[in-house]
């Protein structure tokens, strides 16, 4: 059973730490690019991610694969 | 963080000025205080000071938050203030709102459990049960995202759902235009893809042609009928300017009359009739004459000749009208010949038929005057009209499929988008919906596997509180298919996965929420973090408090600091009688609560501390105080070794002892192997076991006190005449060897008994730094 605090830093925000999780998911399900993450993830942790965000992420991946597969 | 100091004015309770001087080196503050001292106000304002919440009056329904302010205080008087050494968190009131200013900012965080919150988790529903808890797993942020996220689902496929019913529509009319066509190519996709790769130039020019030729027919047909009405009114006009001709013919024939004498006549009234100097001559021979006369004679010979006058004008009339129908029948002709010629330019390129070819060439005659070439038209009108329908109706066909062309085209184009878009809107649809389940999976496995976390640990800390009891296994899970709805199982003896309310007791619920609780508190907590424990603790046995004791000193350095407020004695006295660490924990008592008053404290001493002050006390020597205070302490210390070493006591169900008996349960091998060893801490503040500092055999000591076993009773306790026998040099005896064994016993640095058997060999003090030996009685 641990009881102690190891470190002097502040208590992880389970929001900070659910977002990076769910984040690396979409990232692995190749539903979001790698890019941007900081401002996604930060978002996502702060509740201040709007459907219009969400679209534009989703549609940046989409559209990429897109232009790929007319490119080839 | 550590916290410095907490200061309160017309704060509930504190209707003056309350000042807590924490201290810094002790983690846990227990702030003691009967009902009604005023433990929750203090509690309450730290509640209010770090979160959005309003202590105990949450709790109670109906509750006027107005209340924080101390009755009979003006609002602008009330503060809480909170230093700490990272800074200064402050509240105060503006109207009915608490007004917050920290630096820094945010506050400290502050996990507070109060004995509601105890008994509401042990019999919460469920879902309730998710919702008490809900605070800590914090999710809020994540869920709001997530909400938008399913609203762009939702959007999606209301996008995708309307793009299919637009498809569908175009697709549909594309197959009537099909059927109607006779559904040729054995689809219609097929055909409408090769209809719509046609190439329709001939057919637009062939239409333009057309049009052109049906454009000149019809200027020339309308030139034809305008020629024809002027020709006939030409007629007309002649036949009448004959007529009015012979009539005139025929009056002049019968006058005797001059025919000039008319126009003559007409012309001297007019010059006569005219406005110029009236001369009184005749202007034919100058000879003399009246004007009047004149003009009356002239108008009585052109009164005799109306008839005649009538007659002239007529025919003049239609003479003039004749000769205007010719000029316009001349144009006629003229514009007729002239579009006539257009409308066989037109003709040119159409495909004719030989008769109307035959028709063209009679009008095309190069010698035919213009006159005879309209009259020529006139005569091949009905045949070429003829003709001309027949291209009116070709036009007409043309036209049709052009217009059915570009229907097929706008439509097939609108199709191709629809599924173009349906497309991407499918697959931006397929991406949300599983960015979704991603997001929705990932909480929810986040939420259970911070449970089974949870679990695990509110399993260890309940099994610290109730070992070899045969329950435990406790397991927190989000029940499946059910939305925010949280279970708990555990195990009773031999059933498993039971729901606690069903076969524990009270306490034992109890204690497990309050397990939840620190499990939940400890997981979440950080540097900054303050524990608030509002008096949770009711009723409870001996060995389960000193097992909580221990649980929370255990658990304490999780926690910037822990604030215990209580009004339970028996918790307090565990610190008062060296039971538990008493140097861990800054021990303050609340004095009785008036309006007047207030708030009020005092700091809490131990039994050790009142008999060394009063021993100390070289102005004042109380020797009955001393005597009882020393009583007192010796048999605290006694019960506790016999209780250590298992000593065989008369039974008596309150457990109490005689001071005698306790000093005799000792045997004479227990007592002789009874010994205490002293180590201290090394440059590195670690404890340097290597040698004792003190080593103390307690034989020698006992001895002692059973040869003074009488002046607690005779000085201390009872009145009786032989107490006044007892010499004070006895009595500071008595004192001095009961402070020396409690110096023996008492941890200089936890300050409680050596009773912690982590070696196998000895019993220890939580420090460590103290041994008693031997660690059982021996045989």
């Amino acid at each position: 059973m641990d009881n102690k605090i190891t470190d002097n830093q502040p208590a992880p925000n389970p929001n900070e730490v659910l977002a990076a999780q769910i984040f690396q998911k979409l990232l692995d399900a190749g539903l979001v690019a790698d890019d941007g993450q900081t401002q996604f993830t930060s978002a996502l942790a702060q509740g201040t991610l709007r459907d219009s965000d969400w679209k534009v992420a989703l549609e940046q991946v989409l559209n990429t694969a897109t232009h790929e597969t007319s490119e080839t | 963080m550590k916290l410095l100091k907490l200061e309160l004015n017309a704060f509930r309770g504190a209707t003056r000025p309350f000042v807590l001087d924490f201290d810094p080196a002790r983690r846990l503050t227990m702030i003691f205080g009967e009902n009604g001292a005023g433990k929750s106000s203090i509690s309450d304002a730290l509640i209010c000071l770090c979160t959005n919440d309003h202590g105990s009056l949450d709790d109670k329904s109906g509750a006027d938050k107005s209340y924080l302010l101390a009755t009979g205080s003006a609002p602008t008087d009330l503060y809480v203030r909170l230093q700490t050494d990272q800074g200064t968190f402050s509240a105060t009131l503006a109207g009915k709102k608490i007004n917050k200013s920290h630096t820094p900012d945010p506050p400290p965080t502050l996990r507070h459990l109060r004995r509601s919150s105890v008994v509401a988790l042990s019999t919460a529903a469920p879902a309730k049960r998710y919702e008490q808890l809900a605070e800590y797993f914090d999710l809020n942020n994540i869920v709001k995202s997530e909400d938008t996220l399913r609203k762009l689902v939702t959007a999606t496929r209301a996008e995708v759902d309307n793009t299919i019913r637009l498809l569908a529509e175009g697709e549909r009319i594309l197959e009537t235009f099909w059927t109607e066509d006779g559904s040729p190519q054995g689809n219609w996709e097929r055909w409408v893809n090769a209809e719509v790769q046609k190439n329709l130039a001939a057919q637009n020019t062939q239409l333009k042609t057309i049009r052109a030729a049906l454009d000149a027919w019809n200027r020339a047909t309308i030139a034809h009928e305008n020629r024809i009405e002027t020709q006939k009114a030409g007629l007309a006009a002649a036949e009448n300017r004959k007529q009015s001709e012979a009539e005139l013919a025929q009056l002049q024939t019968e006058t005797t009359q001059h025919p000039n004498l008319l126009p003559l006549l007409e012309q001297a009234l007019h010059y006569l009739d005219s406005p110029h100097p009236q001369d009184n001559n005749c202007p034919v021979c100058a000879q003399p004459a009246d004007h009047a006369t004149l003009l009356g004679g002239i108008k009585q010979q052109l009164e005799s000749m109306t008839a005649l006058r009538s007659a002239t004008a007529a025919a003049e009339a239609a003479r003039i009208e004749h000769a205007r129908l010719q000029a316009q029948w001349q144009g006629n002709l003229d514009m007729h010949h002239a579009e006539i010629t257009r409308f066989l330019d037109a003709a040119e390129p159409l495909q004719k038929a030989p008769a109307f070819v035959t028709c063209l060439e009679q009008l095309q005659v190069p010698q035919l005057s213009p006159r005879d070439r309209t009259e020529v038209f006139g005569k091949l009108l009905p045949e070429l009209d003829q003709f001309m329908q027949g291209k009116s109706n070709e036009a007409d066909a043309i036209s049709k499929t052009i217009d059915q062309h570009a229907r097929l085209q706008v439509n097939w184009q609108s199709v191709q988008n629809s599924r173009a878009a349906a497309i991407s809107q499918s697959k931006l649809q397929k991406a949300a919906e599983e960015a979704l389940k991603i997001v929705e999976n990932s909480r929810k496995a986040y939420i259970e596997s911070e449970l089974a976390a949870i679990s695990g640990e509110v399993d260890a800390l309940y099994q610290c509180l109730h070992p070899n009891e045969n329950i435990g296994d406790i397991r927190l899970f989000l029940k499946e298919k059910t939305k925010n709805s949280l279970e708990l199982t555990a195990r009773f003896h031999n059933d498993t996965d039971i729901t606690p309310q069903s076969l524990y007791s009270e306490s034992h619920l109890d204690t497990l929420a309050l397990c939840i609780y620190f499990a939940l508190a400890k997981r979440y907590s950080g540097p900054d973090t303050i524990l608030l424990l509002d008096d949770v603790l009711s009723a409870c046995d001996d060995a389960h408090l000193d097992r909580f004791v221990t649980l929370l000193h255990d658990q304490a350095p999780c926690f910037a600091h822990v604030l215990i407020t209580t009004h339970y004695r028996p918790w307090r006295d565990r610190y008062r009688q060296q039971r538990a660490p008493q140097n861990e924990i800054h021990l303050l008592e609340l004095l009785p609560w008036t309006p007047q008053r207030g708030i009020r404290h005092q700091n809490g001493k131990n039994d050790l501390q009142e008999l060394q002050h009063a021993m100390a006390d070289d102005a004042h020597f109380d020797r009955q105080r001393i005597a009882n205070l020393a009583g007192t302490m010796l048999e605290n210390m006694l019960e506790n070794l016999a209780l250590r070493y298992a000593r065989p006591l008369p039974y008596r169900a309150r457990r109490e002892y005689a001071m005698r008996e306790l000093l005799d349960c000792f045997s004479g091998k227990l007592a002789a192997a009874l010994r205490v060893e002293h180590f201290a801490r090394g440059a590195s503040g670690k404890p340097d076991f290597s040698a004792a500092v003190n080593n103390h055999e307690l034989k020698p000591m006992l001895e002692e006190l059973k040869k003074l076993n009488a002046v607690r009773n005779q000085v201390g306790s009872h009145f009786n005449f032989d107490g006044s026998l007892i010499a004070d040099t006895d009595v500071r005896n008595f004192g001095e060897q009961v402070l020396a064994l409690a110096q023996c016993l008492v941890c200089p640095e936890s300050g409680g008994f050596p009773d912690r058997d982590k070696s196998g060999s000895w019993l220890e003090t939580r420090s460590g730094l103290v041994r008693l030996h031997p660690l059982q009685s021996p045989a």
